[in-house]
């Protein structure tokens, strides 16, 4: 039996089942569709009750993990020292961190678009680095990062060659 | 009281390895929950699951009579296994910058919860979950299987 459940955010969902005798479309909440056989097409969808669905699929549901959590932090043009504005979010970072036992942290450090690609992604690994030295410091388990630079080729606002914007000056961080 | 015979024919999926954006190590996710009977099958090797452990491409997840497991995924998909489940984590392709999206799970048994991660966002098609009864493909969702009679 397949079901799909209500999104958290209530955004629109759907999923599409199918094997090699028939399709069937669910997009309400607790819709489900039984299906016997790979042979034998999906039946048609009914909704299943909210208890019934714990009963099913409680034990899978409860230990679903928790969602990953984002963080950006800025920094001062062509540095590695990072913005007040940024220095201030460490504390959640490391919430998030000790709340999910975290142990694949991803730390990836970007640039604008002054300087030379070579040299922007050595300031994004330095940046990057930057902030791992502030987690190690605060006890994070250096095994656990997951660190790189993608410099100035994944930019957050598209400019051309050669711009000082600051919301590209920036080290994002994953926990997951 | 269901049984199926024989597998879904396997999607024409092309066999696919995938690098890891942030370091040599191709992880694919970690172990958040592990209760009694919980194990990663790793080629011949057969690991017990441990809370924080990393998942690679390929890992087979299985869970005996009390068992289950709960997991997340480097793009952000979550995934719970409840007791008397295998789930084989057969295709992983998180690749944003250069545009590359894939994920195929394969439960072959058992209870399987879900929530989707990145890899659904950027790439709403890239995302699908086989079993032996049929394929679901997923759009941005949470979702529950159940394969009964096994």
């Amino acid at each position: 039996m397949f079901v799909l459940l209500p999104d958290p955010e209530g955004k629109p969902a759907g999923i599409v089942v199918s094997n090699r005798a028939g399709t069937q479309d669910l997009n309400q909440p607790y819709q489900a569709v039984r299906v016997e056989r790979s042979d034998v097409a999906p039946s048609a969808p009914f909704t299943l009750g909210q208890a019934e669905t714990r009963r099913l699929f409680g034990a899978a549901l409860e230990v679903l993990p928790l969602p990953e959590v984002f963080f950006t932090l800025h920094f001062d043009q062509n540095t590695d020292i990072l913005t007040a504005e940024s220095q201030a979010q460490f504390s959640a970072i490391l919430n998030a961190i000790r709340e999910r036992r975290s142990t694949a942290i991803t730390i990836t450090g970007h640039t604008d678009t002054t300087g030379t690609a070579q040299a922007n992604y050595q300031l994004g690994l330095r940046r990057a680095e930057r902030v791992v030295g502030v987690l190690t410091a605060q006890g994070v388990d250096a095994s656990k990062l997951l660190v790189s630079s993608h410099g100035d080729a994944d930019l957050l606002v598209n400019t051309g060659r050669g711009v000082a914007e600051a919301r590209n000056r920036r080290v994002e961080v994953i926990v997951r | 009281m269901v049984s199926f015979m024989g597998v879904m024919s396997v999607l024409p999926v092309v066999a696919c390895v995938t690098f890891s954006a942030w370091g040599a190590e191709s992880i694919v996710g970690s172990v958040k929950t592990a209760q009694g009977g919980a194990v990663v099958l790793r080629g011949a090797d057969r690991i017990p699951a441990r809370e924080g452990m990393h998942l690679l491409l390929n890992d087979v997840l299985a869970t005996s009579g009390d068992g289950r497991l709960g997991a997340i995924l480097q793009d952000g998909t979550g995934i719970g296994l409840g007791p008397n489940t295998e789930l084989k984590i057969d295709r992983f392709v998180f690749e944003p910058a250069d545009g590359k999206f894939g994920l195929l799970l394969r439960l072959a048994k058992g209870v399987l919860a879900y929530f989707s991660g990145r890899i659904a966002r950027f790439s709403p098609d890239a995302v699908t979950v086989e079993t032996p009864v049929g394929v679901v493909g997923l759009r941005g969702t949470h979702l529950a299987i159940t394969i009964e009679g096994t």
